[in-house]
């Protein structure tokens, strides 16, 4: 793989984080990210709707009028997004309980939208759907980050369920019950784990830009 | 009318869109920068939730369900929305140039605002009658602006106001978010 | 002109093929998520009755409230209620038998931890069952429009189980 490719897929997960760094699809990301499940069963179905949205532009990159390509690329997604909603709704009921409203709002978080319009319809069929991939598993990354620190410090254990079969994975206890902040599984705990990873992204950046300036 | 002005209430302040449901961060953070920006974008989601919200609701109940065709729900909304949004746009253009050039880039956003398909989507899934659909759509949004002024207020003084390096812009913001939702979450049992 | 044809053309083209793929999509999961549907209604009405029987009656009702009922071999009645708490629906069911409320559960619902969300406590279940249907159902004080919601609701069900002659 070349190395401009390479490159513009790590930038999904710090340099261009869609959620920490570009501030991208945050309204799903706060609001479901209450434990590990929940960020994983989102994340995946963001990923796969991203990979195919991706995919699917870029085919058609070349016969998409230009002046309607955003209801068309609106008409791709939610296409999209709806028969993952109906495939969740038939095989991991438990997730689609879960998740909720949540799903069908997919259609409306800017990443998908954002790399329809930035990326897929620019380039190749299969550095897009590298991009679709690159971006949802930086997305997945965040939801999965901010999901452990809530659910730790929210409810003090940390478990994983299989949607598709209920079998528990794990669930182990971290924190004793006594002791965990329950505020982290509300609003207040959701906006300010965020704040703080948000501000350590930020940090990262800054060091890796210094560094690159004094190297480059 | 109680159930009305009680479900009026729930929506504006106690389950807030902004700082319960989580739903309209990106025009939060966007948009929130300066008082009056923050107060022409709450009055043009105003009127796209609302005007959106008929539509739809219109859509569902007199052609996607009398033709069996529920599952077309999402494509359909936010083609409604999409379309009222540029509608909007065009009429802001004419009326407003002043406003049109402040909202800038976030005018055709709303289309993508979380917010606008969440009250299309729930006036259905919660089965609201034509009359509380109506104030369900005009208080959400409503609620979202109330967040949306108070918080450009805030905003304008701390950008002149000593912030920790890294948490200057967006961090520090949602760290004033998670203060207003502790505020706001005092209402609860209000009602 | 013929531009603006051409894309209106288009766009129709790729609506009704979304439409195409969206309505075969829906047949291949339809009847699964019926099937989860009712599997999660019987698992309800088990948590009231492990062991019964149930069917499904029909009924007349005035009050809009009451969804379904269904009579358990036991000769109680279970009725599902929906009702519009303080922010959302709740949906629950409560079992009739004997001149006393025999159960209640809640199936969903979507209210204010600490306030709203207490019409599914264990405390409120207890208060309600065993209460004769001729005594006034307990209100929860903090969730006074959600509770006042789920006793009209039982009210509604005991002026039908009395219509529908049970005992």
């Amino acid at each position: 793989m070349n190395k401009q490719v390479w490159e513009n897929f790590k930038a999904g997960f710090v340099k261009e984080n869609p959620v920490f760094t570009l501030y991208l699809g945050m309204c799903s990301t706060l609001a479901i990210s209450t434990s590990l499940n929940n960020a994983l069963g989102m994340g995946v179905t963001v990923i796969i709707v991203l990979i195919l949205s991706n995919t699917i532009i870029s085919m058609m990159r070349k016969i998409i009028p230009n002046e309607i390509r955003i209801p068309v690329y609106i008409i791709i997604i939610s296409t999209l997004v709806k028969s993952m909603e109906l495939f969740i709704k038939a095989y991991a009921p438990t997730l689609n309980s879960a998740l909720g409203i949540f799903i069908p709002l997919i259609v409306v978080n800017c990443i998908i939208l954002g790399r329809a319009e930035a990326f897929a319809n620019k380039h190749k069929v299969s550095e897009s759907a590298l991009d679709g991939l690159g971006m949802g598993l930086g997305y997945t990354f965040s939801l999965l980050l901010i999901s452990i620190f809530r659910q730790v410090l929210g409810t003090g254990s940390l478990s994983l369920t299989n949607p598709f079969t209920e079998v528990v994975i794990f669930n182990i206890r971290i924190i004793p019950s006594d002791y965990v902040l329950s505020m982290f599984t509300q609003s207040v705990g959701a906006f300010i784990t965020f704040a703080l990873l948000a501000a350590g992204f930020a940090a990262i950046n800054a060091q890796k830009k210094a560094k690159e300036i004094k190297n480059g | 009318m109680g159930n009305l002005i009680t479900m009026c209430i729930a929506a504006v302040l106690i389950n807030n869109i902004v700082l319960t449901q989580f739903l309209g961060i990106c025009p939060f953070l966007g948009v929130s920068r300066n008082k009056e920006s923050a107060i022409g974008m709450g009055l043009a989601v105003i009127f796209v939730i609302f005007g959106a919200s008929i539509l739809s609701y219109l859509l569902y109940y007199y052609v996607l369900e009398p033709m069996n065709i529920e599952y077309m729900n999402l494509i359909s909304f936010i083609l409604v929305i999409a379309s009222f949004v540029q509608f909007t746009e065009m009429f802001i253009k004419k009326y407003s140039p002043v406003l049109y050039r402040s909202l800038g880039i976030y005018l055709p956003l709303i289309t993508t605002n979380c917010v606008v398909l969440f009250v299309a989507l729930a006036n259905i899934t919660s089965g609201y009658n034509f009359v509380e659909m109506m104030v369900y759509s005009l208080s959400v949004p409503t609620g979202f602006m109330l967040v949306l002024v108070i918080f450009s207020y805030i905003r304008e003084r701390l950008a002149i106001a000593p912030v920790p390096k890294y948490f200057k812009g967006n961090p520090v913001a949602l760290i004033v978010a998670a203060l207003m939702a502790i505020a706001f979450s005092g209402l609860a049992g209000l009602v | 002109m013929k531009r603006i044809i051409y894309l209106a053309c288009f766009l129709g083209i790729i609506s009704a093929l979304a439409g195409g793929i969206l309505a075969y999509v829906n047949d291949v999961t339809y009847e699964k998520i019926n099937e989860i549907a009712i599997a999660s209604e019987k698992a309800n009405l088990i948590k009231l009755y492990p062991n019964g029987a149930f069917e499904e009656v029909t009924f007349n009702d005035d009050s809009g409230l009451i969804k379904k009922v269904f009579k358990v071999d036991n000769g109680a009645y279970i009725y599902k209620i929906e009702v519009y708490g303080y922010k959302d629906y709740i949906s629950f069911l409560v079992a009739i038998d004997d001149g006393k409320i025999v159960g209640y559960t809640v199936i969903s619902v979507n209210d204010t931890p600490g306030y709203g969300m207490r019409v599914a406590d264990d405390e409120y279940v207890n208060s309600i069952t065993g209460t004769s249907i001729d005594a006034d159902v307990p209100l929860l004080s903090g969730a006074t429009i959600s509770s006042t919601s789920v006793v009209n609701g039982i009210e509604a069900a005991i002026k039908l189980h009395q219509s529908l002659g049970g005992n």
